[in-house]
């Protein structure tokens, strides 16, 4: 059976590479879908390589203060579409990690690091953090690490998400 | 370059009858339906909101949401915009300004002008409040030529003209090709933002536009003129991120607050963590990082009660 498995492996493989490699780099995160779900579909998936399949198209990318100050500075008005889109990327990370608690854990961490990296924009890290918090109230398991956290972030952010945080203190 | 050329220009009046339209080529046609016709379904929409989620919000805010708007229901929303924006047209079509003055507040200091406000930029903009004061400067009154010779003369900062360009959509385009719904309640939110830069609280004086006659910059205008509640003009950020540029409102209750306290509400009707609600966040997040006030002095100080009254010359 063993070597049933890995000859389907390998033609899973062999005939998904050509589709990721020859695609254009914008469309090769579609191609990482199509392959994560034409090998559910036809072969028995090593969990490793799920995983990783899993975590690929859905890396998170947040945007640097200098674009922000770039795009605002050619559009005043509006909420910079970068912050948007890191926003639009972090809903079906969200969702997944809201279904079970072992996803959850794993995106916490990706969060953390998020609100804790004073490099980036206060607005990234408050959106970061305000999702650590709906992450807590689903799971109260992370309470203790959230008020770590909380106490930990730039004071900015956590004033956009809790003008009363620091009062309470 | 001079931009008031006569164009032909689409428009609809809020009640949502159209106002004559050219006929359109077939790309033409697929954007103004889709600003436009974005836009009217945006607004009628607003009679199913769900009032739960303001009422919830007001619960722990010192109740900002109703002293603004009147109420919880998407009737007291659209009132709101109702009573101060009068006039859409798609941005791209421009507009014609008469008598056709080259200096229009706003133009010859930070901005190049209205006319920087292409496709490319914004997503909406309302410039009544801007043509009614330069109006008062040059004393005159500014007529505003929209769709099919339609004049509009800028009597009052409330007349609300509201200029709706190809980034008014219903998709956000991501980095990766694909695109993401973008929730009704943003672009609401949006024309809310615009609504409230028709109000000129507290009125303007003759002195007020005497040191906007004598302002060499835009930000002279707003650090040394009492009026920049008059319309709510937006200031030079003092701190943050974006510091130094002009993104931000000195005073609270100005348009990024406004539009903070109706997504506040309205967020609270949405699942927690979900697409939409990401979306939503990021703008509140965004709009109170703007507010240089404070959020807390906004929502709990009573000293600043948000003051949703327009005044004319005093």
């Amino acid at each position: 059976m063993k070597w049933k498995n890995s000859v389907l492996l390998a033609i899973g493989i062999l005939s998904l590479t050509p589709l990721y490699f020859f695609t254009p780099t914008t469309k090769k995160e579609n191609s990482t879908i199509i392959k994560t779900s034409v090998f559910q579909t036809q072969v028995i998936l090593p969990t490793q390589i799920n995983k990783e399949n899993k975590n690929l198209p859905q890396k998170l990318t947040p945007p640097s203060v200098d674009q922000i100050r770039q795009e605002v500075a050619s559009d005043p008005h509006s909420t910079p579409i970068s912050i948007l889109n890191f926003a639009a990327k972090l809903g079906p990370k969200m969702e997944q990690a809201l279904e079970t608690e072992e996803t959850a854990l794993v995106f916490f961490e990706e969060l953390k690091k998020c609100t804790l990296n004073s490099t980036l924009p206060v607005s990234i890290q408050a959106i970061c953090l305000s999702n650590v918090q709906i992450l807590t109230e689903t799971y109260p398991i992370l309470e203790d690490q959230m008020n770590i956290i909380k106490e930990q972030a730039s004071a900015e952010s956590v004033r956009l998400i809790d003008p009363l945080f620091f009062e309470e203190e | 370059m001079n931009l008031f050329n006569s164009t032909i220009f689409i428009c609809i009046t809020l009640g949502g009858l159209g106002c004559g339209q050219k006929p359109p080529n077939t790309r033409e046609a697929a954007e103004i339906g889709d600003s436009l016709s974005l836009l009217e379904s945006d607004l009628n929409a607003l009679s199913s909101l769900n009032e739960k989620g303001p009422r919830a919000y007001d619960a722990s805010s010192n109740g900002r949401f109703y002293q603004i708007f009147g109420g919880y229901s998407g009737k007291n929303v659209r009132d709101f915009i109702n009573e101060r924006i009068q006039y859409y047209f798609k941005a791209s079509d421009g507009y014609s300004l008469s008598p056709p003055d080259q200096k229009i507040i706003h133009r010859n200091w930070i901005y190049k002008g209205l006319e920087s406000i292409d496709d490319t930029n914004v997503l909406a903009f309302n410039f009544g409040t801007q043509i009614w004061i330069q109006g008062l400067l040059d004393r005159t009154t500014y007529t505003v030529t929209l769709d099919k010779g339609q004049v509009v003369p800028a009597t009052s900062s409330r007349v609300g003209i509201v200029g709706l360009t190809a980034r008014y959509v219903k998709y956000l385009p991501k980095n990766d090709n694909s695109s993401t719904e973008i929730p009704i309640e943003f672009r609401q939110s949006t024309i809310i933002h615009e609504a409230r830069h028709s109000d000129c609280t507290d009125g303007i004086t003759e002195s007020d536009l005497n040191r906007i006659r004598q302002a060499q910059s835009y930000s002279e205008f707003i650090h040394n003129s009492h009026a920049r509640k008059c319309g709510h003009f937006h200031s030079p950020c003092e701190t943050g991120d974006l510091k130094g540029l002009l993104a931000c409102d000195l005073d609270p209750w100005g348009s990024y607050g406004i539009q903070m306290i109706f997504l506040e509400g309205v967020i609270n009707n949405i699942k927690p963590g979900a697409a939409a609600w990401q979306i939503l966040n990021a703008k509140i997040l965004d709009n109170k990082s703007r507010v240089q006030f404070g959020y807390l002095r906004m929502i709990y100080s009573q000293a600043h009660h948000p003051n949703m009254n327009s005044s004319g010359l005093r």
